[in-house]
């Protein structure tokens, strides 16, 4: 026998807001690009059936080889079927975060102007690579470190097989160094990230949000 | 969570349970909550959170919450307050309970030692009432929800949660709040002096499903937080609890039915990734 017949109120969910930063230049040709593929319909599987999810995260794509191409503005999972991406060109790595900060500084701010009620956005960074020459990681490094500690955003930085490991670092903040993909495990790399989104959790004032432990899609455990 | 064996004219039900967001990231339920009837007019009910990003937080949740039941119950037994003529102003109320919480965080620092945890590895929220039929005591740090009723239909909040910019902050009891501007922003006291019906305490994975707190408002054109209990939520659930009553229920069955219906009662609360609390207390007609 139920007892409880209660009603549920109408709440608007609150909003998350997911930046993915892919690498598509020429060097993600073949497995990785279409093991990327792969992971991004898997995690786009896991967040429609993730009722909460579903209404809270907002997915951007902001790809880049030769130019910088903003493939989806933030979206829920609704609203959005998820792209299928190709390769080309070089690696203007820099370039994309920094549109990637950018726009979440945008959204940021649209949320507050609607009153809406956010968690802190996370950016996520894939590349195999190295950038450009005339692209300016040091810039972005310390860019990366001040927004990261004033809690503008979490910056979470995966490297997948032939990235140059002392880049990703450098770009990444100091609390969260690169993750190398173990293989091309992006399938499990989303379905922790879709995950994590899940049960983002409680940070104290002045405090970073702590990653949720990795399991087996990196390839060392930290 | 505590034995009630004293009679009472309340009807209580209290639960913690896991979410499925640790559930999926093999988490354990890091919320707590202790609840005691302290003699046939007085009881305390308390609520901890603990914080996703500590790393024994559900220790600590657990600590914090029985140790202050147990130092709440100290305190009506001291002071007894029998009627609603003996209660104390808001002033001595606020007095009393942060002696209360400040030996709660001590203890909590002690215990930090004794086990070897760093005491940020113990952060919860906390959220503590002491009621009568005759009024409410509140006392409480961080976020989570409260609501009360006086007469049927009309529910009100009891508390205000405290939020940072972003939604997954707060301030905790093992917070840097312990100074004298911090005290007076961060630890909030209240009184409700009236005769209460029923009220409810909740942590913050429980809100979105018996609380308007994310709704839109036509006239400023935008979302906002009324801080308002769902009535269509409560009294349906009300009347649950006085029918458990009736059927003489007995706490432990009254616990397992609660959690059954915050584990997956309702849409919400089956999706909720959040560790879900709630503890709900009817005065018996």
């Amino acid at each position: 026998m139920s007892y409880f017949h209660g009603e549920t109120p109408d709440n608007y969910e609150q909003k998350c807001l997911c930046t993915l930063v892919l690498d598509t230049s020429g060097s993600m040709s073949g497995s990785a690009i279409n093991e990327l593929n792969r992971g991004l319909q898997e995690f786009y599987a896991a967040i429609e059936e993730d009722l909460i999810a579903a209404n809270r995260l907002e997915v951007s794509i902001i790809t880049f080889g030769s130019s910088i191409k903003t493939i989806l503005d933030p979206s829920l999972i609704d609203n959005f079927d998820m792209p299928n991406l190709s390769v080309s060109g070089t690696t203007r790595l820099v370039d994309a975060v920094r549109e990637s900060i950018r726009k979440t500084e945008q959204r940021k701010q649209w949320y507050k102007e609607t009153g809406q009620p956010y968690y802190r956005p996370i950016i996520v960074l894939i590349t195999d690579g190295e950038p450009d020459r005339d692209q300016d990681v040091n810039g972005l490094s310390t860019e990366v470190q001040e927004a990261v500690d004033s809690k503008k955003f979490t910056f979470w930085g995966l490297g997948v097989k032939g990235f140059n490991k002392h880049i990703l670092d450098t770009v990444c903040p100091n609390s969260a160094p690169g993750i190398p993909l173990s293989g091309y495990k992006f399938a499990e790399f989303f379905k922790w990230l879709s995950n994590s989104i899940g049960i983002i959790t409680k940070s104290k004032e002045g405090e970073s949000i702590e990653l949720p432990p990795v399991s087996d899609w990196a390839q060392m455990k930290f | 969570m505590s034995a009630d064996n004293i009679k009472s004219s309340w009807v209580v039900a209290y639960a913690s349970v896991i979410g499925n967001g640790h559930v999926l990231m093999n988490l354990p339920c890091q919320d707590s909550c202790a609840h005691k009837k302290i003699n046939e007019t007085w009881g305390v009910a308390v609520v901890a959170d603990g914080a996703g990003s500590a790393a024994k937080s559900e220790v600590g949740s657990d600590f914090v919450a029985r140790n202050m039941a147990h130092c709440l119950q100290e305190v009506v037994e001291r002071r007894g307050w029998p009627t609603a003529a003996d209660l104390p102003d808001e002033q001595d109320w606020r007095r009393e309970a942060l002696k209360v919480l400040q030996i709660v965080r001590q203890r909590l620092e002690q215990f930090a030692t004794a086990k070897e945890y760093k005491i940020p590895d113990l952060a919860c929220t906390l959220l503590a009432v002491l009621y009568s039929p005759f009024g409410i005591l509140t006392a409480h740090i961080g976020d989570g929800r409260a609501a009360y009723s006086l007469e049927p239909g009309k529910w009100e909040a009891l508390i205000q949660p405290f939020r940072g910019n972003e939604v997954n902050e707060t301030v905790f009891v093992t917070s840097n709040i312990w100074t004298t501007e911090g005290v007076d922003i961060y630890i909030k006291t209240g009184i409700v002096k009236e005769k209460i019906r029923a009220f409810a305490l909740l942590s913050d994975g429980c809100e979105n499903g018996s609380f308007e707190v994310n709704v839109w408002d036509e006239e400023n054109q935008k979302y906002h937080d009324p801080n308002r209990p769902y009535g269509k939520f409560f009294e349906p659930n009300l009347k649950g609890m006085l029918q458990l009553s009736k059927e003489q229920k007995s706490q432990k069955e009254i616990y397992s039915i609660w959690a059954g219906f915050l584990k997956d009662g309702s849409k919400q609360f089956k999706h909720e990734t959040d560790d879900k609390t709630m503890i709900f207390a009817v005065l018996l007609p």
